[in-house]
């Protein structure tokens, strides 16, 4: 066995890849058995056209924007944490955050092999933990701490989750490269002031490509006038 | 027969927890590759340890929203379904979306219409599970592909690439933090933001000076948590 790093590399991606699709595939099998072993089941009939009117909506709606997200997860998450995330979902609010935040501890740059990896693993550990909270109060816990968690008093802070998440992820990112972040806030905020900020929300995923792409234009334009500081360990490829 | 009987019926439970438990199997799956590859490139073990940590702990502040939508859901769709939705790709604002216009396209005022009945139920398990699939569709066919035509590209080892990834994400990034920050009829979300922000940066200084590392590795779920504790705080007060 006297693999070199790049072959080994392959090897590495290759086995995310099929394993992905395969866990994909038995995934998406097992969801869509559900509905059907109940109908067959319990005999019900139903309205295929109208499974098809009420579904259509959404998935003209969300099919576009999976795509969309899925290309643009990518090169943070790398494709082992995208597949994961399509299956567990709350991508946003958990599965990045928490990919993030672990590549930040770990002192590895996204898109990195290094960073794949411990994408890989927060995610996994993220998923593995909204699963078995849900678990638990399906079965034991949820009638106890619903009427806590219910309280008034505690509903502007489940409200601003987001925010919260947003102030404490951007930050020492932002502090990190001013430079490159300057052109994304600038254009976002410019977007938000002219077209309002609840119809950017609405709309996060087709806006979402632009501002990338106008992020990363700008950050090569500096690259290539040599107005950034690249740390010396940057760029190498293993 | 009322359509909660089904909804609550053995054969409901069983084919939930069957996806549910494949669901939590595939990021065991993941987890032992990513594992193996990180020893074999030569991330520590104590770091790949922190990062899954990390992610694990603060995950569970924003599972805690999905609990309480748990259990408003199940009054209408029963206990295992919407425990299913939400533990695999759904979201709690997509669900109640997807059962409404269901019902709605029945002729229904919602989904605790008492005209609720067994086809309807049927109708709802089908539209809000194939509406959301779409991003694991996406992987099966193209997430290969993708990731092999990324990886070539990363083989000209250009110094750009870790600059490249980094202005996506704070693209991405900029453009979710965008609307919160520009809407100033909500001046929670903003004081959310700031007050998480502001933690961040303190629990990095105060790792530093005092040299404990801990501060800085829980640094996102204590400054989520602040984040979250300034909108209490901020909404009671004003």
């Amino acid at each position: 066995m006297n693999m070199t790093d790049t072959e080994r590399s392959r090897a590495f991606d290759d086995t995310i890849n099929n394993l992905g699709r395969i866990t994909s595939i038995i995934s998406l099998a097992l969801m869509l058995s559900v509905p059907l072993v109940i109908t067959l089941f319990y005999k019900i009939e139903l309205n295929m056209t109208e499974i098809l009117a009420a579904a259509g909506g959404l998935i003209a709606m969300f099919a576009p924007m999976a795509v969309v997200e899925n290309i643009s997860y990518y090169p943070i998450i790398g494709a082992g944490g995208v597949y994961l995330s399509c299956i567990t979902g709350n991508i946003m609010n958990m599965k990045l955050p928490s990919a993030l935040s672990g590549m930040k501890l770990a002192g590895v740059e996204p898109g990195s092999s290094e960073g794949d990896i411990v994408s890989i693993l927060s995610i996994a550990a993220s998923s593995f933990v909204t699963v078995s909270i849900l678990m638990l109060s399906m079965f034991i816990i949820g009638k106890y701490i619903t009427p806590y968690l219910s309280k008034p008093i505690l509903q502007p802070a489940f409200a601003n989750i987001m925010p919260a998440l947003l102030g404490a992820l951007v930050t020492p990112f932002v502090i990190k490269s001013v430079k490159v972040s300057v052109t994304p806030f600038a254009l976002s905020i410019a977007l938000c002031l002219a077209l309002g900020g609840g119809f950017v929300q609405r709309y996060q995923s087709y806006f979402l490509p632009l501002i990338m792409l106008a992020s990363v234009g700008a950050a090569y334009y500096m690259y290539r006038g040599r107005m950034l500081e690249l740390k010396p360990d940057m760029g190498k490829s293993k | 027969m009322n359509y909660l009987e089904v909804a609550n019926s053995n054969t409901m439970f069983f084919m939930c927890a069957l996806v549910v438990l494949f669901v939590m199997l595939q990021a065991v799956l993941f987890i032992k590759v990513a594992w193996k590859r990180g020893m074999e490139i030569g991330i520590e073990r104590p770091v790949m340890k922190k990062a899954m940590t990390n992610a694990a702990l603060f995950s569970v502040i924003p599972s805690l929203p999905i609990v309480i939508m748990l259990m408003v859901l199940s009054v209408n769709l029963g206990q295992y379904f919407p425990w299913l939705r939400l533990s695999v790709v759904g979201s709690a604002t997509y669900e109640n979306m997807a059962a409404d216009i269901v019902a709605k396209a029945s002729g229904l005022a919602g989904i605790a219409d008492p005209g609720f009945d067994i086809p309807i139920f049927a109708m709802s398990m089908w539209v809000m599970s194939v509406g959301i699939i779409w991003g694991i569709v996406f992987n099966i066919f193209f997430m290969k592909s993708l990731d092999k035509f990324s990886k070539k590209a990363k083989e000209s080892k250009s110094h750009f690439i870790p600059v490249l990834s980094g202005a996506l994400f704070i693209g991405m990034l900029a453009l979710m933090s965008a609307p919160y920050i520009t809407n100033t009829k909500n001046t929670t979300a903003i004081v959310s933001f700031i007050s998480a922000a502001i933690a961040v940066l303190l629990c990095g200084k105060a790792s530093k000076v005092s040299g404990i590392k801990m501060i800085d590795e829980f640094s996102l779920p204590i400054s989520l948590i602040v984040g979250m504790a300034s909108a209490i705080v901020y909404t009671s007060a004003f």
